[in-house]
């Protein structure tokens, strides 16, 4: 009876997570007075995109083309592996959330190689830039992880954000839970390079991290790596509002309905951040990291008490 | 070396000859002082011959020294031999008390940590595989130490998984450094540099050694679906089942994000090593005329390789490998391997082929879209500028300029700075700051007995009587003190 609760859950995944930019998006226009593109606008994006042909620079080999591709696929692979529906995922199996931030590697190890296949200065920039910030992000990551699965018992993401008994009086545990989703949300920010990290609304070359990695990309390339990102933000969405609620969300179309409802709030919150706080210089992104790493840290040492 | 004749000194103490069976017999008379020191003394002589930081300063000139396939074997085969001797020492003591296992876990996080770090601060290909060489004897290490740690604690469902992530580590360290070091030395025999500055674009002119070296440079960072993301998974859950334990085992953990670290800064730095020696545009002549080896040089490489893929893939394969000596270093030979690393293992193998499968499938899905449509070929986008150079392109130092800041001075590069030019150098902290200066203060005291040595043979004639006269004393008068 799970199981296609299971499979729409990810069904459903995958169709609604374009909408988080979008939201973010429409939260920021509004609160700063603008009127803003609509919630939809990255489905019309990508449609236009997966319909266009393709620009490819002549110094790029196959991993230019291979790495879309990859990317899209190791995010939905990952996207398997979380509980999308609140209970439990397609596939589970204890330490899956090494397998989970390994896929997401797999992904980013992907992008930087095809930055660097076009020989663009703008672009060696940008891979740089990516992976020292997520050589930073992926310690706190794990700090976060490993702080769920002492809570859970269990090193699998099912229990550590699904239904699970252990997690059913966390009352006790609560403000460490609260730490880890704060850092969690602070590093999500700079894993799906938001601001203040990075700015997707930027338009100079110089000062992009994420943007100029696909600056050379084009098409249904484009689109997959477009996809891709907003998949991301979703399974980040799921993390963060799922380990939140303790024991295991509603069953059957509740807990369907608990997908779009952490897709709405992440949007919300990153587009309050958007329009409240300005993009940090470079030279502190470290010290955010670590400062957001250090809460989920606390968060740890106080349930491994 | 003397370390290690030091071990077996104390050890034979109790011991009636020097094969293992007597010194295993004898492990249970050791009196405490000594059996710290063997397990000291183990740690120093085979913690030298793995190549462990701060005692790894010989390693990396070594490697990248020597020819390319021998290097493959160095870092691949003999490092090991470290590591095995450990594990020799480990399992003829019966367990090591706590401190050990804690030393050990310790040492191979700062291993892994500052291995990978330095290795980021390489311009040399070979180089720079050698410190990836400490950085894994760091993660070997630590599953070392979490095993050991299980089996001091009374843990032994810990005690397994750690070894056994520990020994598979050693078993696809062997397999993909092999595979990188033919792949660096297929590239200078084409160019005859092993100077990063000086590559690019080899990915096009030598697509089989590219093949290779991109899947090797994927298992060493642990991604899946090759061999490095299994063992790396199985350092992980040793590290998480210690924290379902009671007590101060909980606290291993912390080794969590230090892992974490390790594998996301080895990714900087193979994204770098690969997008700089085989991406982009040739720096140089020597770059732009190279060709693949002959047939000869390509297939060891794609055995490799697909032995790579194949544990990675079937990581059962693997772990029934290191099933038996795991068991047996955690004095659990009776014991039936943890079903959570089995299964584990086998949902491994579905989420590897998973994304096999769905890559293939995106990969048709496009090519059927874009097989009616217009593909154009332009130059790189540059602002709208054309007519872009290779000099144009990020060089390997710009790339890990930014990471190597973070970390300030443990990064191992030190900037020359004049009012024309700016030069930065990579230098090995311990080597340069500390063995170094070290050594040549022992070289200038040692001058002073020069006096002694004059090259007068009556003179040494004259030590050797006095010598002579004082052994002939201490053996007639010492029982006597």
């Amino acid at each position: 009876v799970i199981w296609p609760t299971r499979w729409s859950a990810l069904a459903l995944f995958l169709l609604l997570a374009p909408t988080i930019p979008g939201v973010a998006n429409r939260t920021k226009a509004i609160l700063t007075g603008r009127r803003g593109a609509p919630v939809w606008q990255l489905y019309a994006d990508l449609w236009k995109l997966v319909r266009r042909g393709v620009v490819y620079s002549t110094t790029t080999t196959d991993v230019f083309r291979v790495a879309p591709v990859a990317i899209l696929a190791a995010t939905i692979v990952a996207a398997v592996l979380l509980p999308l529906d609140g209970q439990t995922s397609i596939l589970h199996f204890s330490g899956d959330a090494v397998a989970f931030a390994s896929l997401l590697a797999l992904g980013r190890f992907a992008l930087v190689l095809a930055a660097l296949d076009t020989g663009s200065s703008f672009e060696g920039m940008g891979a740089s830039r990516e992976v020292a910030f997520a050589s930073l992000v992926e310690p706190g990551l794990f700090v976060s992880l490993a702080a769920l699965g002492v809570v859970a018992h269990d090193f699998s993401l099912s229990t550590m954000l699904g239904e699970n008994d252990a997690r059913a009086a966390t009352a006790a545990v609560m403000p460490s839970l609260v730490m880890v989703a704060i850092s969690l949300f602070a590093l999500t920010l700079a894993e799906c390079s938001r601001v203040p990290v990075d700015d997707p609304a930027t338009h100079l070359e110089l000062t992009m991290v994420h943007e100029v990695i696909v600056l050379d990309h084009s098409g249904p390339d484009l689109a997959a790596i477009l996809y891709a990102s907003a998949l991301k933000l979703g399974l980040f969405a799921v993390i963060i509002l799922n380990l939140l609620i303790p024991g295991g969300g509603p069953r059957g179309v509740a807990g369907l309905a608990l997908l779009p409802g952490s897709f709405l709030v992440l949007g919300l919150a990153i587009g309050i951040v958007e329009s409240v706080t300005a993009r940090l210089r470079m030279s502190k992104v470290p010290l955010y990291i670590a400062g957001s790493s250090a809460l989920a840290l606390f968060g740890l040492i106080l349930v491994l008490r | 070396m003397l370390a290690l004749f030091a071990l077996c000194a104390t050890w034979t103490v109790s011991a009636p000859d020097w094969s293992f069976a007597s010194l295993a017999a004898a492990a249970p008379a050791l009196s405490p002082a000594s059996g710290v020191a063997v397990l000291a003394l183990a740690l120093v002589g085979f913690g030298f011959k793995a190549g462990l930081v701060p005692l790894h300063f010989w390693l990396p000139p070594a490697h990248a020294a020597a020819p390319s396939h021998v290097s493959a074997l160095m870092s691949g085969i003999v490092i090991k031999t470290g590591i095995y001797g450990m594990l020799r020492v480990l399992l003829l003591l019966g367990g090591a008390p706590a401190w050990w296992g804690w030393l050990v876990l310790s040492l191979g996080v700062v291993s892994g940590v500052l291995g990978v770090l330095w290795a980021l601060a390489q311009h040399d290909v070979k180089r720079l595989l050698a410190y990836h060489s400490v950085e894994n004897i760091g993660i070997i290490l630590m599953g070392i130490g979490v095993g050991a740690l299980g089996v001091a604690y009374h843990a032994p469902v810990v005690a397994v998984v750690g070894f056994s992530g520990g020994l598979l580590h050693t078993v696809n360290h062997a397999l993909f450094k092999s595979l990188l070091f033919l792949g660096a030395g297929a590239v200078y025999r084409a160019t005859g540099t092993r100077n990063m500055e000086e590559l690019g674009g080899l990915a096009r002119r030598m697509p089989w050694t590219w093949l290779g070296f991109v899947i090797g440079a994927a298992a060493i960072v642990g991604l899946p679906p090759l061999n490095g993301f299994v063992s790396e998974w199985l350092v992980y859950q040793g590290l998480f089942t210690s924290s379902r334990s009671s007590g101060v085992l909980r606290l291993a953990l912390l080794g969590v994000p230090a892992l974490a670290l390790i594998g996301a800064l080895a990714l900087a730095c193979f994204a770098k090593l690969a997008g700089v020696v085989f991406l982009g545009t040739p720096r140089s002549n020597a770059a732009a005329g190279a060709k693949d080896g002959g047939v000869g040089a390509r297939i060891p490489a794609l055995v490799v390789a697909a032995a790579c893929l194949l544990l990675g893939v079937l990581p059962v394969l693997g772990i029934s490998l290191v099933n038996a000596a795991s068991r047996e270093l955690a004095g659990a030979s009776r014991l039936p391997f943890p079903d959570s690393v089995v299964a584990g293992g086998r949902a491994i193998s579905l989420v590897a082929l998973v994304t096999i499968a769905l890559s293939t499938l995106f990969w048709l899905a496009r090519r059927a879209l874009l097989a009616r449509r217009l593909t154009r070929h332009e130059e790189t986008w540059a602002c709208g500028y054309d007519a872009a150079t290779s000099r144009m392109q990020y060089t390997a130092s710009s790339f890990a300029a930014p990471l190597l800041g973070i970390f300030g001075g443990l990064g191992g590069v030190r900037v020359e700075r004049t009012t024309t030019s700016l030069r930065t150098r990579s230098v090995d902290p311990v080597l340069d700051t500390v063995a170094l200066p070290l050594w040549s203060r022992l070289r200038h005291s040692a001058l002073r007995l020069r006096a002694i040595q004059q090259g007068r043979l009556h003179f040494y004639l004259l030590y050797v009587m006095a010598a002579l006269l004082v052994l002939l004393g201490y053996l007639a008068f010492g029982s006597r003190l």
